[in-house]
């Protein structure tokens, strides 16, 4: 790319000019996509794990690789609007790496507002090369682009610049250069080599000798962390050569009796420097002396840029790609793959198990030994590998945990109220599908308990609290399923407040005695937000409703327990994975259905008295004096069956969002762990089933929702 | 200049074709959106769907709708025979499958075959029918299986909403 070219598209940041058609090399597209979301979100934690913990040198140094491989990326993309700004925000980075500027406050915010506009940028490319592709239909529910204007954030990057740039007019050579340096940054016209070039120029050496030193002492800690990682050597070992490394020679001397300390102490009396001695000699002069000391503590990199064998740019990116080089050793050991493939080896697995399975089920039969052996081999290896490859869609909770930081930190910055996040459990695993889901319910949880749970600095202190509000988020497994918990130690909910609001509402009436998790839970229904004031951030009694929809959507459900004064804590329980129920195979006529078991309260088959019919068209059945409505599958869904009676049949009773009532079926054949197959948008209309499964006969059995009968038998009478 | 237009729009359609049969009638699907033959497979069969629309089947692990495309072009339906088979086709990125009487053969046809779709009076759908080949003598209806299937989703719907 020609520097005249470059400088035209940058003047004019609205319009990207892509150098690479989309359709033809959209896997070059999909793959920069996939690249610069990974290191958005890397850099977001390193970013916010330097606003909880002491700012570390590799961590810094990370989030400027990462920034840098997107400007990389992005410059050869073309897309100039990113690399202007991953280049901007690098040159701050560079300058907080090499100790220039002290990273505050106002560095990790305009951090973060970068990475989100990035962020928006690359949403925005992904939405063009999304309709380019023709993934997405020209609609008004599909997402458009978002016009981003950067200038305003690469204006504050640098004024922070600038103003960090006043102390080298010191320099003598500097003035000049400065205000060059200045001028080519708000042009952001050469290429981002040569302006670190130049940047790097400009710096007082004492500056380099600090960045050089540093990278000097962390490449020192690393090969003994390095060593000690590979089981090489023991942490004892370590800190054995550490110690000997500290030793004099000395020390060394009278250790091995070879003198004793009497004989140093006297010797090193004695002792001058050689600069000295020489100097003494009138060999030297002083001021010689004095440059030869400076050059014996400078570094390889230095010398060779005086000796004008190179610039400083270049050892500088050396020095980068050898770092860049380690890290990518450690992180090759992941392989990336397209979740329609892992899907495909899913379904392959499944199909394996069951036919593994009718093969057994006919060798059962030929009673011979040898072949019955090899078979349970067989099926105990295809059951191995469907754990493996159900395990490959295992992710970690990490990223959506990260991502919850972020917003405790944005949204307690808003309200003003001082909080200290806890994470623990980040590395329990869940199902990919489960933990996309996921994320809103714990947006709007975490919100609330920040903005409703805990109080302000002042109403702390006076309760005796410390200043700090503490929510603590954790996940752990608990009895087959994943728990994960939301604490904070506020004002907790107020008991009274929520019942007279829901007496209010109509909800429950005054008289219905409800223990006090009845009415905490109570905060789940539609339409109910204790908050006096509705704030941007939440208060509007929209939230929790759908945040329980949310997890019942994943099979899950959430709980809330509370103490007043003390906080409340928030418990969602989720299955491992969507992509297995335990359901009840039940048969109506010839086909075969799945009821999920979660959902069934009891199975029974009733008396002919039990069952009474309401205008001879409804029917109802007592079940120990409730009475329930019945309804018959075989005549919901136009099934031909032998088994109409009630009392020859089984009553199935179910739970769904509407209470409870009776599923009438033929029979009940067994319970199954089954693997959920979507039905596809062709079937999207049928209501009362949500999906099918493979049965162990190789045949397709539906899976019932309980809340979908219960409408479809509603709008049916 | 009418002349040049046509054939340019027939010439579209031109290449190898799968051809079945229903009923009397010979019937050609475009080669490339047919993904596999499979013979009649147990069909579990999914409530508040139209007649045709069979129901689901397991095809090595994916589950599948299936129609009969007899009831689909309003035919009467027929005993599953030996030769009944089910043509696994893709449309639209998801596979379907379509119960035919026999698969017959694949065959080339040329631009020049090809003929537009006569008026055959009033009532008659011919949006599906993509025009009339003659090969070897013999009339082939050759069909846009997508329309085929999008219009079956359109009149699934209103069943739907006139429950």
């Amino acid at each position: 790319m020609s520097k005249s070219n470059e400088e035209e598209q940058n003047t004019n940041p609205g319009s990207d000019e892509l150098t690479l058609d989309i359709k033809e090399d959209s896997e070059i597209f999909l793959e920069f996509l996939s690249e610069v979301h990974d290191h958005l979100e890397d850099s977001e934690s390193n970013v916010l794990s330097i606003e909880d913990d002491v700012c570390e040198y590799e961590t810094i140094n990370s989030i400027f690789r990462s920034i840098h491989s997107i400007k990389g990326s992005a410059g050869f993309l073309g897309l100039t609007k990113m690399q202007g700004l991953s280049h901007e925000l690098e040159t701050l980075l560079d300058k907080v790496r090499k100790d220039e500027i002290a990273i505050t406050q106002e560095i990790i915010n305009i951090s973060l507002s970068s990475i989100d506009i990035l962020r928006k940028l690359r949403d925005n490319l992904e939405i063009k090369v999304n309709t380019e592709l023709g993934n997405i239909k020209d609609s008004d529910s599909s997402p458009k682009e978002q016009p981003i204007d950067i200038q305003p954030l690469i204006d504050t990057i640098l004024s922070i610049l600038s103003k960090d740039d006043k102390p080298e007019e010191i320099v003598p050579q500097s003035p000049s250069d400065q205000s060059k340096t200045v001028d080519t940054e708000l042009q952001s016209s050469e290429s981002p080599q040569e302006l670190t070039d130049k940047i790097n120029n400009s710096e007082p050496e004492e500056d380099l000798v600090v960045a050089w030193e540093n990278q000097e002492s962390s490449e020192k800690d690393f090969l003994g962390e390095i060593l000690l990682d590979e089981g090489t050597i023991t942490q004892d070992q370590l800190d054995k050569a550490i110690y000997e490394r500290g030793k004099k020679v000395g020390e060394i001397l009278v250790e091995g009796g070879i003198t004793t300390a009497e004989k140093i102490e006297n010797a090193l009396k004695e002792q001058k420097p050689i600069g000295q001695i020489l100097a003494e000699k009138g060999e030297i002069t002083e001021p010689q002396l004095a440059d030869a000391l400076k050059r014996q503590d400078r570094k390889v990199g230095e010398i060779l840029v005086d000796s004008g064998a190179t610039t400083a740019g270049n050892i500088d990116s050396a020095l980068q790609s050898q770092q860049t080089q380690r890290t990518a050793k450690l992180q090759s050991r992941t392989v990336k793959v397209d979740t329609v493939k892992l899907d495909n080896l899913f379904d392959l697995v499944g199909e394996l198990v069951v036919t593994n399975t009718l093969i057994c089920g006919e060798m059962k039969s030929a009673k011979d030994n040898g072949t019955s052996k090899n078979l349970s081999q067989l099926t105990k290896i295809t059951k191995d590998i469907q754990d493996q490859v159900m395990s490959m869609r295992m992710v970690t909770l990490k990223q959506t945990f990260q991502k919850m930081s972020r917003l405790v930190r944005d949204v307690s910055f808003r309200s003003g109220k001082k909080v200290r996040f806890q994470i623990s459990g980040e590395d329990t695993e869940l199902d990919k599908n489960v933990i996309e889901e996921l994320a809103d319910p714990l947006v709007h949880i975490l919100r609330n308990s920040i903005d409703h749970g805990v109080e302000t600095g002042e109403d702390r202190t006076a309760n005796g609290k410390p200043v700090e509000g503490l929510v603590k988020l954790s996940a752990f497994h608990r009895g087959g399923n994943i728990i994960i918990e939301i604490q904070d130690d506020g004002k907790g909910l107020q008991k009274d407040r929520i019942l007279q609001k829901a007496i209010d509402k109509g909800m429950v009436t005054s008289q219905s005695s409800l223990t006090d998790n009845q009415i905490y839970n109570l905060i789940f229904a539609p339409g109910l937000s204790t908050a006096d004031k509705i704030t941007n951030i939440s208060g509007r009694g929209v939230g929790m409703d759908v945040v329980k929809k949310n997890i019942e959507k994943l099979r899950g459900n959430v709980e809330v327990t509370s103490e007043e004064g003390k906080g409340s804590t928030f418990t969602i329980k989720l299955p491992l994975t969507l992509a297995i129920i335990d359901g009840i195979v039940v048969n109506v006529g010839d086909t075969k259905y799945i009821i999920p078991t979660v959902s069934i309260e009891e199975s029974l088959r009733p008396t002919r008295e039990e069952v009474s019919t309401v205008k001879n068209q409804g029917e109802v059945v007592n079940i120990r004096g409730s009475l329930l409505s019945l309804v018959r599958l075989h005549k919901l869904y136009n099934i031909d069956t032998e088994k109409t009676n009630p009392w020859e049949s089984i009553v199935v009773v179910v739970e769904g969002a509407e209470g409870r009532y009776g599923v009438l079926v033929d029979e009940l054949l067994g319970q199954q762990q089954v693997v959920i197959k979507s039905l596809g948008d062709r079937f999207k209309n049928v209501k009362g089933i949500s999906g099918s499964a493979i049965l162990g006969d190789g045949r397709v059995g539906l899976i019932l929702d309980v809340s979908g009968v219960k409408e479809a038998f509603a709008g049916n009478n | 200049m009418e002349a040049l237009a046509e054939k340019t729009i027939t010439k579209t359609h031109e290449g190898k074709y799968l051809t079945f049969v229903l009923g009397a009638e010979e019937y050609g699907i475009e080669i490339l959106k047919v993904r596999e033959i499979i013979g009649i497979m147990d069909i579990t069969s999914v409530p508040q769907t139209p007649d045709y629309m069979k129901g689901v089947i397991n095809l090595r692990g994916k589950v599948i709708p299936v129609i009969d495309l007899r009831l689909k072009f309003s035919m009467t339906e027929q005993e599953h025979t030996q030769e009944t088979c089910t043509i696994v086709v893709e449309v639209n990125d998801s596979l379907i499958g379509i119960i035919v009487d026999t698969v017959s053969e694949v065959v080339d046809v040329g631009g020049e075959e090809i003929e537009d779709t006569p008026q055959l009076g009033q009532g008659i759908d011919t949006d599906f029918i993509t025009g009339l080949g003659k090969v070897k003598g013999k009339i082939i209806i050759l069909l846009d299986i997508e329309k085929v299937m999008s219009t079956e989703e359109l009149e699934m719907v209103e069943e739907m909403t006139g429950n």
